[in-house]
């Protein structure tokens, strides 16, 4: 190449170095550029929502969607317009919550072990009949097991219809107060809710879940949340006088998955990381009274916004504390080797590389932490501030 | 005055005005679908491959920056120009020949025929077969490794973000060794 060198003029030449100011004005400005790499990653991290939630839909439609039981109500026969609360209710649910996968797409469903027991005053069918109907309304093509409804210890088959089960029992010859119990498997996705059909009712709803949510027309009485173990407690003696006014009581399940989410709220951070790395470098440079190029700053940017893509791409075959920490893993062992070559100082780059674990380690309690994020999130913002103005009192002397 | 900073911000801006003619083109063959003129697996596959517009300019300039530093050669905006419009017509091409052709014959066709203008392009500029070898090689890379990410599927996002972590860390490795030698940029 040096032999070229009388021949050939020297295609490239060199700028002079600009001034300090004007550097910092187009780093600011690549900043604002690599905010447009940012918003792709954001717009990318969106469809691929949309197009989970469209998957799990499917997977919830094939499982089955929501869970509603009502019921039982016994009545003297299945065309008769009175129908009869039980006097005592109590339903037990246990829900297990799991999720089907589609290739990377999943779908959390759950799997409710649904037991029911409670006793119906005869008098109040005010009819002298053998027989007593009964009939519980429930998504009968969502249920997995079914075992028979007990009658003062007799046993009953139940019959399904499209939307409810109904049975027949012959009741000649029981006591006044008959008590029932069943119990039955149903699958669903979403929310199950049972209505608080009794004149006395006591609901439990417990299980496993990420997380659950307690709705419907009273909150529950009492309620556990441990990890992923939840139990509620809905209790009332106050029914209303029309069947159809009976209200509901239940809990709700997220359905698709939050990595999406978790990756655009990380992306929030990013100007803020490009903008604390961009200055510590720039304060490696003056210190090491080394010139740095505007293209190795755009390339650490460029590293920083891939560590989005990287976190996406990765989230979605593992889960999201795994992948967040190979990818920052991955990028600051990048930049840091970088600014090692670069400047060929082992302590800066150990700097630079503590300073950007600093911010990753604080993105990622900030993101896991969402009720404490914006106090803790304009601390470590004081720190840094902080940080800097100490760095740049250094710098003078 | 010319420099990497600068250059860099010229190469990206015509990528990016690149890539909107290239979701023009994108629009264009979704009209031929519903004409019937295009098969719609054929029109998915295009699609998909028409996202990474902006990565193939981009990646393109920038290694023919490095083969400017290289070779000792200049390359001028207006070539820079031309040689993005040439990876932008290829997107037109692949459509043209695709509703004629086989999707995967086609690109192979169009891919051969990008990769020969351009290194003639190259040859013509710079006079060095390092150079154009270089270029070669890099472009058919990036063709391969694009065919790969359309086939892909489902796994196209990992496969495609950790090629652009190598990538960015090729490009740091060629930022370490330019060195500034009696005034001028050289690659040690």
């Amino acid at each position: 190449m040096t032999m070229n060198n009388s021949q050939t003029p020297p295609p490239i030449p060199t700028r002079s170095q600009i001034s300090f100011g004007t550097k910092v004005v187009l780093l600011g400005l690549q900043c604002a550029l690599l905010m447009i790499g940012a918003l792709a990653i954001w717009i990318l991290a969106y469809s691929r929502d949309e197009r989970n939630k469209d998957v799990a839909d499917q997977i919830v439609n094939e499982w089955g969607g929501e869970v509603t039981i009502n019921g039982p109500l016994a009545s003297e026969h299945p065309d008769s317009a009175l129908a009869v609360r039980p006097s005592t209710f109590n339903c037990e649910a246990k829900v297990d919550t799991k999720s089907l996968h589609r290739n990377i797409f999943e779908a959390e469903v759950f799997n409710a072990r649904v037991a029911m027991s409670g006793t119906i005053n005869k008098d109040k069918l005010a009819t002298n009949s053998d027989s007593i109907y009964i009939e519980l309304n429930l998504p009968t093509d969502q249920l997995a097991k079914l075992s028979t409804l007990k009658i003062c210890g007799k046993t009953v088959e139940w019959n399904r219809a499209a939307h409810h089960l109904y049975a027949e029992a012959d009741i000649s010859g029981m006591p006044d107060i008959l008590e029932f119990s069943t119990s039955f498997d149903i699958h669903g996705a979403e929310s199950i809710f049972i209505s608080q059909v009794g004149e006395q009712s006591f609901i439990t709803i417990e299980g496993e879940a990420q997380n659950p949510s307690f709705n419907g027309s009273s909150l529950p009485d009492e309620r556990h949340l441990s990890g992923n173990q939840f139990s509620a407690q809905w209790e009332t003696d106050i029914a209303p006088a029309e069947i159809h006014d009976t209200k509901s009581v239940g809990a709700n399940f997220l359905v698709g998955v939050d990595r999406y989410q978790k990756v655009t709220r990380s992306l929030k951070y990013s100007f803020m990381i490009i903008l604390l790395t961009y200055a510590s470098v720039l304060f490696a440079e003056i210190i090491m009274k080394r010139y740095i190029p505007l293209f190795n700053y755009f390339l650490i940017g460029a590293a920083l916004i891939i560590f989005y893509i990287l976190l996406l791409s990765f989230s979605e075959h593992l889960k999201f504390g795994i992948a967040y920490l190979i990818a920052a893993a991955m990028t600051v062992l990048l930049i840091t080797g970088y600014m090692w070559k670069m400047l060929g100082s082992r302590k800066v780059a150990i700097a630079i590389g503590s300073i950007l674990i600093g911010m990753y380690v604080s993105c990622y309690i900030l993101l896991t932490l969402s009720t404490y994020s914006l106090i803790l999130g304009s601390l470590i913002l004081f720190a840094a501030l902080a940080a800097m103005m100490y760095g740049s009192l250094q710098l003078k002397r | 005055m010319r420099w990497l900073g600068l250059q860099t911000l010229y190469v990206i801006a015509i990528a990016l005005v690149l890539a909107i003619v290239a979701s023009g083109i994108d629009g264009f063959a979704s009209g031929r679908v519903d004409n019937g003129l295009l098969e719609g697996a054929r029109y998915t596959l295009l699609s998909q491959s028409i996202v990474y517009c902006f990565g193939v300019i981009s990646i393109t300039s920038i290694s023919l920056m490095l083969v400017e530093v290289a070779f000792r050669k200049s390359i001028n905006y207006l070539q820079y120009a031309l040689i993005a419009m040439a990876l932008t017509l290829f997107y037109l091409l692949l459509l043209a020949l695709s509703e004629k052709l086989p999707f995967g014959l086609s690109y192979a066709i169009v891919c051969l025929m990008t990769i020969g203008l351009i290194s003639w392009f190259i040859r013509g500029i710079t006079e060095n077969t390092k150079a154009v070898a270089l270029a070669a090689g890099i472009l058919a890379v990036e063709y391969t490794l694009m065919f790969i990410l359309i086939m892909l599927g489902s796994m196209a996002l990992l496969v495609g973000s950790l090629s652009l972590f190598v990538l960015i860390a090729l490009a740091m490795y060629f930022t370490l060794k330019l060195k500034v030698e009696n005034n001028e940029l050289v690659i040690k």
